[in-house]
């Protein structure tokens, strides 16, 4: 199935202006230029919304005597150390999971291609688990688990499915059910072997959370986005056209099978690291690249507006989460979930005609 | 002549798992008991594990593996999606969010009392499914229907871990249902699900010739005389039924409707009415040979059958993957 | 974990790339949110670091269920705790003792800002729950937090410990004390049953489980001189064992505890223990256990020894109010009436 990487004749020939940054040409067009920046205003509103909201009462003067650096200690640790690394937090590991998805849905051309697709969300949760479960681990220890499962499944579903030196989109998304299937059910067995309240912790962690989340979470994981975007950026031109078929592609000389294995690898990257610092959320990287090419409107997965999307949708979520239901703190995941999830609902209700998916 | 020869040989492998369930199991009884249990009843605790567990445990997973088998090939041709599978439209989701809602907050705890919340549910959100994924004059497009399924599956699932989160008995109660199994559903479940995927099964019957045509896509299909659009409003028809009634009463075993129509494929070639018969037979036979594995390695209690499924028929799955020439999808 | 200078430093790097603005402002006075207490001691924790706390602690946040019991059987102020195994409220058994103590945290982890907002002087938790280790080191910063005792430790060594670092040493050994007095108290009014073997089962909703040798109620009974059937009488690996419903005769014995987590509980709060406690597993065994094919063909079951218990207490990691509720459970149901 190919849907959304065949180019559309129509909005290809209109002229686009180029930004140049070094090396690397990104062709613009307008409206993805004002996308962007639409969501990038949202996402700085949910920062500064982040910064002065939160179970322990703080008023918006003395939130910004604190950020003045005038505030009394309670009120710093809770500003400084709680909210912002937080919200920093949530907006990488978002635009982590939304270039991520971007880039395999593209390569695996299908609109549920996610990284769940070759089996690195499994494969994370089992090692987290095993981290939890059998390891009696930290959060150091759960979050290697998580990356060390979830790259070594990659690799694992990567080099099953391929033959005679190619890997055939069709073939990477059966192998990735397979190994996946596989995982889930020792996932759902260790689930049911812990003790409930080690069963219940790892489920949070499996629903993803950014509880607790500070400066030792935002800063590698932001050092790996500003790393990891740029150069997906860099290969998004032959991305596209890889989405015209392998055949196509290898005809106008792109070396398809070394662009897409870089590709995968960057996505693979940047899918860990998010994945270390809050677990695998849920629906981050399946939504943000569809929300960015229905606000763009443009037929192909836009790598830094899916980015830009995931860090908004992501940041906005984890607000949510906390306080729409004050007391109550969800875990963010929960909160993607069902954010998302309805949001394409009611997309699909909305635009009933005429949409093409 | 070979493919009816296949299905012969699928029949008898099911046979002998069917056999095999009710001999072996968790408590070790000698064959001569078996048969003295299901001759001479006497209540004993052989008898009881024999007669009152394993028999209508095994009747359960023959129901349950041909409604998921069938229900995945209806799926998947239905979507013309690899991925399709119940989980993928929404039919898991809905079921759990329904247990979930019945346990947690209705209170009813007994496995018997919320099969048909799990009935409802299911078939409940793979109608909205379908409904969204099925918008204006295009009928259903596949690509459509997938995302809606995945849409409604999240938002589902957000509610469900919502609750579950908070409420640790429905959590205990909700790992035990989500990894999906057969031991502990009784007599009473099959009875519950038996109309439903009687209905389905029979539905599904008819649609073979269909589903062939529809493969080749609406043009093609109209061009050969087929109503795309009532195939499919079959196809969801007897989908419905089948996937939701399976789920209801084992959990979501997602990995037999998935990979069982793929690995049938493999030996029948793309003729939908072959695929959907060697996945009757075929699938069943997976989910009991797993349900028996999971009794003898997880002695003294049990492995759940859904654990075993995957780690039965994965690597199987990935082998026949591997050696597909051309993507039949 | 970073040092306060060192988030300042990091801080500053990393909100300059995304707010500039903000990050300017993070060189601020160089000191602890949670002022120390005048007077404070220094004890090891159950991971053998060494913490000071208050001499006399006033306001103490309990992240497990074996600290709030232990808490509130040595009389302290516990200002927020933790919501049992993921129940709206602390575990049924104590819901009487800690009516009115706020929740603070969840399964789903401490909520941090509730718990700064409550502003404690004491941070207590231990190996029953798994938390985050970087949600510990915020916890940190707010107010001294122990790590009483691995899970593993048995009830009475963790409890100590608790005392000792509630610096109510006294007071603890007298609750244990009362504890002994208690157990010789049941054991001389067992009579006839005093060698009888008991079982103890949990019964979830995938399958029945029982609790072998190692568990908390599993010590009680022990410490009652009471036996335990040959299929439980063995170690286990820290939690329930589950048991195929074929092999129910394992459940067997003369007499069956028979607890379950069951019962609805709201998830906002308010009485979500009422439901748990004897009523949910009464429930259990009427309406799922009896109709089990075999389940009424038990020697307990025909003698009528099948006894619902407290699930709550029956499954918790114990602490002296839970061990006092089970003692009782079994006094009601095995004592002899004259004694």
């Amino acid at each position: 199935m190919s849907t959304g990487a065949t180019t559309d004749p129509v909005r290809r020939a209109r002229p686009a202006p180029v930004l140049r940054a070094g090396a690397v040409a990104v062709r613009v067009a307008p409206r993805t230029a004002a996308v962007a920046l639409a969501v990038c205003a949202v996402a700085a509103i949910t920062i500064v919304v982040s910064l002065a909201v939160g179970a322990y009462p703080l008023s918006v003067p003395e939130v910004l005597r604190t950020l003045a650096g005038h505030g009394d200690r309670a009120a710093e640790f809770a500003v400084y150390d709680l909210r912002l690394p937080r919200v920093l937090t949530a907006l990488f590991v978002g635009a982590a999971f939304g270039v991520s998805g971007a880039v395999f849905q593209s390569v695996a051309r299908n609109p549920l291609g996610s990284p769940d697709i070759i089996g690195f969300t499994t494969g994370s949760a089992t090692g987290a688990l095993i981290g939890v479960l059998l390891l009696g681990g930290g959060s150091a220890v759960i979050a290697g688990g998580a990356v060390g499962g979830g790259l070594l499944v990659a690799a694992l579903v990567y080099l099953l499915a391929r033959q005679h030196g190619v890997v055939r989109p069709h073939q990477l998304i059966l192998v990735g059910i397979g190994v996946s299937a596989v995982l889930a059910s020792v996932n759902g067995y260790l689930m049911t072997r812990a003790r409930l309240g080690d069963a219940m912790q790892a489920a949070v962690w499996l629903t993803g959370s950014l509880n607790g989340r500070g400066w030792e979470h935002a800063v590698p994981v932001g050092v790996i986005v500003a790393v990891g975007v740029p150069g997906a950026l860099a290969l998004s031109r032959p991305l596209g056209v890889l989405g015209l078929g392998d055949d196509m592609a290898g005809a106008l000389g792109v070396p398809v099978e070394r662009v897409r294995r870089t590709l995968l690898a960057v996505a693979v990257l940047l899918t860990a690291v998010a994945t270390a610092s809050a677990g695998p959320v849920p629906f981050v990287a399946l939504a943000a690249p569809q929300l960015a090419r229905r606000m763009t409107g443009s037929p192909d997965a836009n790598l830094a507006v899916s980015g830009l999307t995931g860090a908004a949708l992501l940041a906005l979520a984890d607000l949510a989460a906390q306080r729409l239901f004050a007391p109550v703190a969800l875990p963010v995941g929960v909160f993607t979930g069902a954010l998302g999830g309805v949001y394409l609902v009611w997309l699909l209700a909305a635009r009933r005609r005429g949409a093409r998916w | 002549m070979t493919r009816a020869a296949g299905l012969l040989a699928a029949l008898l492998v099911l046979l002998a798992a069917a056999v095999a369930s009710v001999a072996l199991g968790a408590r070790p009884v000698p064959l001569d008991h078996v048969w003295a249990a299901l001759t001479a009843y006497d209540a004993s605790p052989d008898a009881v594990a024999v007669r009152d567990l394993r028999l209508p445990r095994t009747l359960l997973g023959i129901a349950v593996g041909a409604a998921l088998g069938v229900a995945g090939c209806l799926m998947q041709a239905l979507t013309r999606n690899p991925l399709a599978e119940p989980g993928i439209l929404g039919v898991n989701a809905g079921a759990a969010a329904a247990v979930v809602t019945a346990t947690s907050l209705l209170g009813l705890t007994a496995p018997g009392a919320y099969v048909w919340f799990a009935l409802a549910g299911a078939g409940a959100s793979f109608a909205l499914v379908y409904l969204l994924g099925s918008g204006g004059r295009a009928g259903a497009s596949p690509a459509r229907l997938a995302v809606a399924g995945t849409a409604v599956a999240a938002a589902l699932t957000g509610y469900t871990s919502a609750i579950v989160l908070f409420d640790s008995s429905a959590f205990d109660r909700f790992r035990f249902w989500a990894v999906g199994a057969l031991a502990d559903r009784g007599a009473g479940a099959l009875a519950a699900i038996g109309p439903f995927l009687a209905a389905g099964l029979l539905i599904a019957a008819t649609l073979g010739p269909g589903l062939n045509a529809v493969a080749l896509g609406d043009d093609q299909g109209r061009a050969l005389g087929a109503r795309p659009a009532l195939i499919r409003g079959g196809a969801a028809a007897a989908a419905v039924p089948l996937s939701a009634g399976g789920t209801a009463a084992a959990g979501p075993i997602g990995f037999v409707g998935l990979a069982v129509p793929h690995a049938a494929r493999a030996f029948t070639g793309p003729d939908e009415r072959w695929v959907m018969a060697y996945s009757a037979l075929l699938a069943p036979a997976l989910l009991l040979t797993a349900d028996v594995a999971g009794r003898l390695l997880g002695r003294p209690g049990e492995l759940e059958t859904g654990v075993v499924t995957a780690l039965v028929g994965a690597p199987l799955f990935i082998v026949i993957v591997r050696r597909m020439r051309v993507a039949r999808l | 974990m970073i040092s306060r200078t060192g988030r300042r430093a990091v801080a500053a790097v990393a909100g300059a790339a995304l707010a500039l603005t903000l990050a300017a402002c993070t060189s601020g006075p160089d000191d602890d949110p949670a002022p120390a207490d005048d007077a404070s001691r220094t004890v090891t924790d159950g991971k053998g670091a060494s913490v000071e706390v208050p001499a006399d602690p006033r306001r103490i946040i309990t992240l497990s269920e074996p600290t709030l019991d232990g808490a509130l059987a040595l009389g302290a102020d516990v200002v927020g705790t933790t919501s049992g195994r993921g129940q709206g409220g602390p575990p049924a058994y104590l819901a009487d003792q800690a009516t009115g103590i706020p929740v603070v945290a969840t399964v789903a982890g401490p909520d941090i800002e509730q718990i700064l907002a409550r502003k404690p002087d004491l941070i207590l938790t231990d190996g029953t729950v798994s938390a985050d280790d970087a949600v510990l080191g915020k916890l940190a910063d707010i107010a001294p937090t122990v790590y009483v005792s691995k899970t593993a430790a048995d009830w009475r060594t963790a409890f100590t410990a608790l005392g000792e670092v509630l610096g109510r040493t006294a007071e603890a050994d007298q609750v244990l004390a009362g504890y002994d007095s208690q157990v010789a108290e049941v054991k001389g009014k067992l009579g006839e049953h005093a060698d009888d073997t008991v079982s103890i089962v949990r019964w979830g909703s995938g399958q029945p489980s029982v609790l072998l040798r190692e568990l908390t109620p599993s010590t009680i009974v022990a410490d009652l001189g009471l036996r335990r059937p040959p299929a439980q009488d063995r170690e286990g690996e820290g939690h329930s064992q589950p048991v195929s419903r074929e092999n129910l005769d394992q459940l067997d014995a003369d007499w069956m505890f028979f607890g379950t987590l069951g019962g609805p509980t709201n998830p906002q709060g308010g009485n979500a223990g009422a439901a748990a406690g004897v009523a949910a597993s009464e429930k259990a065994l009427t309406s799922d256990a009896v109709r089990t094919p075999g389940f009424t063909e038990l020697t307990a079951y025909r003698n009528d020894h099948v006894v619902p218990v407290d699930g709550s207490a029956w499954a918790s990691a114990g602490g002296p109010l839970a061990a006092t509720v089970i003692l009782q459970a079994v006094a009601d149901a095995m004592a002899e009436p004259s004694a």
